[in-house]
């Protein structure tokens, strides 16, 4: 497990992982998220798969906040949710994840809701002013 | 003839009534209701349970020569559906116990030529003095007509009830697809006016690059989902179609996308078809840029269209490429609208292509199967209704 620097600790959220397919968009978020300087390092995944596989990693450095998108090709955003609840040895209840999708289907928000890993539900695009609610959502969190 | 009629006036009886019951007991007038209005009569006899008098057209209806029958109620208990056969006696019992309860159900009977009569058989206890049931009067009513007419309107309402809720998942999935190249236009923009504001033009040029980019995904999309409007609002027209041409002709549409990408499409001998000619072209044109589309990186497609004559009056069509395959856990969800197997910057596309192959071959009588190792390429199989020998 690699120890967060002290500069991390400065931050709200020290590491946040973005899951979305959307080149362009992660690109975006990152400048939003930058100028912020609310977040000490943002790791970036184009698919689910490619994030669990970071995650299941035994010396994976931990992470605050996960944005997490709904529609992707290959492992959805839910494939994502039930294998972390379900299906994985790690733990992942200490982190924080948010939905950030543009899916306007109330099943989609009921099915978000029903995974307890899941904190928020955001419609995108993302703005900063998300950034600051999920770092109060981090305040209050019990794990913390 | 009024005249002769001996009628019993009674205090709450019309004449008219009294006068009927008399007019019954001559033949004609029972001969009319028997024969108009009911399609089989029967009259057992209860004290000698296996003597059941039938009507010849209780017979006829369930397609048997009466003269073959002998009034045995066997005979028609071996023809009733043995479900229904339970719920009748069931109900027998309960009437000769009890007149108040009505013995009236609607039972299945085996016709001779194997199909279903669904008939209301209703029936009457004759009592002696003590109230103890002796004979038994019923009718038959066919209502196999009616019960078709329910099973149509059943099978209509559940259709019409899936076309509600694919309509709502096409307009969710709509929405969501195109509002995401929206907001992605938003951010660019905001992003754009902050690189305005610091004067940065480098910055404004790689964000309006970008812009450009998302727009003409978001147009491609648009037109793909007008392919599939049209195709799910048209009724197919089928007609002979020759595929040997329409398939060189979708090839020399696509020549550009072809000679770009080295490949090379090998076509068997195809055969003429019933078919949608547009919808048909679509398929092919849709399957073999795929085929294209689906390959590693610096891997020159390959792509065989093949047909086999299955002998049953149906073509086996196949599209198989060498490209990078489909594992089996996506293989069903490939035809779904908007489903998307492969990032953006991987592989373009709207995701509506194979949903629209889907429902162009199950409107030609077979969905799109796949065979396919990850990996080492695909195959799409369907069948269209042959015309003429293809092989």
């Amino acid at each position: 497990m690699i120890e967060p620097s002290i500069s991390q600790r400065d931050y709200p959220i020290a590491r946040l992982a973005i899951i979305d397919d959307a080149e362009f968009d992660q690109l975006l978020y990152q400048r939003i998220i930058d100028r912020s300087g609310l977040v000490g390092e943002t790791l970036c995944f184009y698919s689910a798969e490619e994030a669990l596989n970071y995650f299941e990693k035994p010396n994976a450095a931990p992470v605050d906040v996960i944005l997490l998108d709904v529609n992707m090709p290959g492992m959805s955003g839910f494939d994502f949710l039930d294998h972390a609840t379900n299906k994985s040895e790690r733990d992942y209840t200490a982190i924080v994840v948010v939905m950030l999708t543009t899916s306007l289907n109330p099943n989609d928000v009921a099915r978000a809701n029903s995974f307890s890993l899941v904190k928020k539900y955001i419609n995108k695009p993302l703005e900063e002013a998300h950034l600051v609610a999920i770092c109060d959502l981090l305040e209050r969190s019990p794990q913390r | 003839m009024g005249a002769q009629l001996k009628t019993i006036p009674t205090a709450n009886k019309h004449y008219l009534e009294a006068e009927l019951e008399e007019l019954i007991k001559g033949n004609q007038v029972w001969q009319f209701l028997r024969e108009g209005s009911l399609d089989g009569i029967w009259y057992w006899d209860l004290e000698n349970p296996s003597h059941e008098w039938m009507s010849p057209e209780l017979w006829r209806l369930f397609g048997i020569d009466p003269a073959t029958k002998a009034h045995d109620p066997a005979e028609w208990q071996d023809i009733i559906h043995p479900e229904d056969l339970a719920t009748a006696f069931d109900n027998f019992e309960k009437h000769c116990a009890n007149p108040e309860h009505p013995y009236d159900q609607i039972v299945r009977y085996r016709h001779a030529d194997g199909s279903t009569i669904w008939v209301r058989c209703r029936g009457l206890a004759i009592r002696d003095e003590e109230g103890k049931p002796i004979r038994m009067l019923g009718a038959h009513n066919d209502i196999t007509a009616i019960k078709a007419a329910e099973e149509y309107a059943r099978e209509k309402k559940a259709d019409a009830e899936q076309a509600t809720e694919d309509l709502q998942t096409f307009a969710y999935s709509t929405s969501h697809d195109l509002k995401s190249p929206a907001n992605t236009i938003r951010m660019i923009l905001q992003e754009m006016r902050r690189a305005l504001k610091h004067g940065d033009l480098d910055d404004l040029e790689s964000l309006l690059t970008k812009a450009e980019a998302t727009n003409d995904s978001m147009r491609r999309m648009v037109d793909d989902l007008l392919d599939y409007t049209r195709l799910i609002g048209a009724g197919s027209e089928h007609a002979e179609v020759d595929l040997d041409g329409l398939v060189a002709a979708v090839i020399k549409d696509m020549a550009g996308d072809i000679h770009a990408t080295g490949a090379e499409v090998s076509v068997g001998k195809l055969g003429v078809v019933l078919g949608t000619e547009w919808q048909l072209r679509h398929l092919f044109q849709n399957l073999l840029s795929n085929a294209i589309k689906f390959q590693p990186m610096d891997h020159t497609p390959q792509v065989a269209i093949r047909a086999t004559d299955l002998k049953n009056g149906r073509l086996h069509v196949e599209v198989a490429d060498n490209g990078i395959g489909i594992a089996e856990a996506d293989r069903q969800r490939i035809f779904d609208l908007f489903s998307k197997l492969h990032r953006p910057s991987s592989f373009k596309g709207s995701g509506i292509g194979l949903a629209l192959c889907n429902r162009i071959a199950t409107a030609h009588g077979s969905g799109i199967e796949i065979q396919s190792e990850p990996g080492h390429g695909a195959a799409f199989r369907f069948s269209l209704t042959t015309l003429r020998d293809g092989s």
